[in-house]
């Protein structure tokens, strides 16, 4: 390895570090903005981030010994100064999930994977995964058919409401007046359904997105890791150099960082969108006119020109007597 | 069915035939309820906190739709019921009108 070569290492290697350095304040702020909503989804997020920390941590010592020896076989005896290894140390400390040299999360910055899921990394959260990706597939199958409804309820519309059309030939008077309105407040009620199938459909949508970014990210910090990984095992054999390595290891990181954003901002969007649709179900006048559906109260059924009153409230347009 | 005894029969088909909307809808708002019920998640996963929110409003308008069903029911029926007494009323009213001119 040449000198320039060696330089741009170390400025990979340190860019990498400062990027790590960050990355527990990173991630127990994400926590804590989990934390701060809902346990179960604050739950999945310890669940995910710890075992992923954790593995970093490992791997990075792992690159960190290979570089020492690689270091030392060069006979510079220099590298692992470069590495500012002090540093290095407090910030890969594992073991209570405080965050190395950003300290200040303390012991409960993370919540214990292990504690609340038999294990760092554990089928919980590859649970939540594999099952997420079969709501997702049924988020994106589901909006189409909360079209169909928007579609169906819509009809239903159509079909009551041209009452008036239907009866005005042959009846008139104050009831038949007060069953167009009925009529009108009936198809009022199943297009504000279809709204509704409509605004379900376009949320799904939305989520279906923020789940393939989500995802996306996942997918991304898994290959990002493999191919650190790969890199770090052939470096040990000599098949790469550290400094490639490392650079798998800045991937990885960055994958990391992306895939802890993805997270926040997933978990931010549920929240959102879900909060629009818990909204419109509470909303008592989002039913217009309801909350509920419209009863069609107090219609007349006087037909009896000859009673008490003298008049009908139903009035044949063609007079039959 | 009504009869086209005295002529009265197209106003009360009329409202028969608007009973028979009602009925054909009630049944359409039936099935969309239904259609709804089906669009459930087998799993949850990582979408634990939006899926519950989902349920609480698709559930909501799987309750309207069941007032729909009843309410477009109870239009059937009262519109089914003013046929029949029109028929009724109209008959004795004429049966009256007969009556009247014989004893003339």
């Amino acid at each position: 390895m040449g000198d320039g070569d060696a330089a741009a290492a170390v400025e990979r290697i340190r860019t990498a570090l400062q990027e790590f350095e960050k990355m527990p304040a990173r991630a127990d702020s994400a926590y804590r903005h989990a934390v701060g909503k809902v346990d179960d989804a604050s739950e999945i997020l310890g669940v995910l981030v710890e075992p992923l920390r954790m593995a970093i941590v490992r791997v990075k010592k792992m690159i960190d010994d290979t570089i020492r020896e690689i270091d030392t076989g060069l006979g510079r005896g220099g590298l692992a100064a470069m590495f500012n290894g002090g540093s290095l140390a407090s910030t890969f400390t594992v073991g209570d999930g405080a965050g190395g040299t950003t300290g200040s999360p303390g012991a409960g910055g993370f919540r214990g994977a292990g504690s609340t899921s038999g294990g760092p990394g554990g089928p919980d959260l590859l649970d939540q995964l594999m099952d997420g990706l079969d709501a997702l597939a049924e988020l994106k199958r589901y909006d189409d058919h909360w079209l169909r409804i928007r579609n169906q309820a819509a009809t239903v519309a159509g079909r009551i409401e041209p009452a008036e059309k239907r009866l005005s030939r042959y009846w008139d008077g104050p009831a038949a007046k007060s069953y167009y309105g009925i009529v009108g407040d009936q198809g009022r009620a199943a297009r504000q359904v279809g709204e509704l199938a409509v605004k379900i459909a376009t949320t799904m949508q939305t989520m279906s997105e923020y789940g393939d970014y989500f995802y996306g990210a996942v997918a991304t910090f898994i290959v990002a890791m493999i191919g650190f990984l790969a890199a770090a095992i052939s470096a040990l054999f000599g098949v790469v150099t550290a400094p490639a390595a490392i650079g798998f290891l800045v991937g990885a990181l960055t994958a990391f960082v992306a895939i802890t954003q993805a997270y926040v901002i997933f978990f931010d969007k549920q929240d959102a969108l879900g909060g629009v649709l818990e909204a419109e179900a509470g909303n008592p006048t989002g039913f217009d006119p309801g909350p509920s559906w419209p009863k069609a109260s107090n219609l007349s059924t006087d037909v009896d020109p000859n009673d008490k009153d003298k008049k009908a409230d139903w009035i044949p347009v063609r007079p039959t007597h | 069915m009504p009869t086209d005894y005295d002529g009265y029969s197209v106003e009360s088909d009329a409202l028969l035939d608007e009973a028979k909307v009602w009925e054909d809808q009630a049944l359409a708002i039936e099935q969309v309820g239904k259609y709804m019920g089906s669009l459930t998640f087998t799993r949850t996963g990582v979408f634990s906190h939006f899926i519950p929110k989902y349920y609480t409003l698709a559930h909501a308008l799987m309750d309207r739709c069941s007032e729909g069903v009843r309410y477009m029911a109870d239009n059937r029926d009262t519109l089914i019921y003013i046929a029949n007494l029109y028929e009724r009323t109209e008959m004795r009213l004429a049966q009256g009108i007969r009556y009247a001119e014989e004893r003339r």
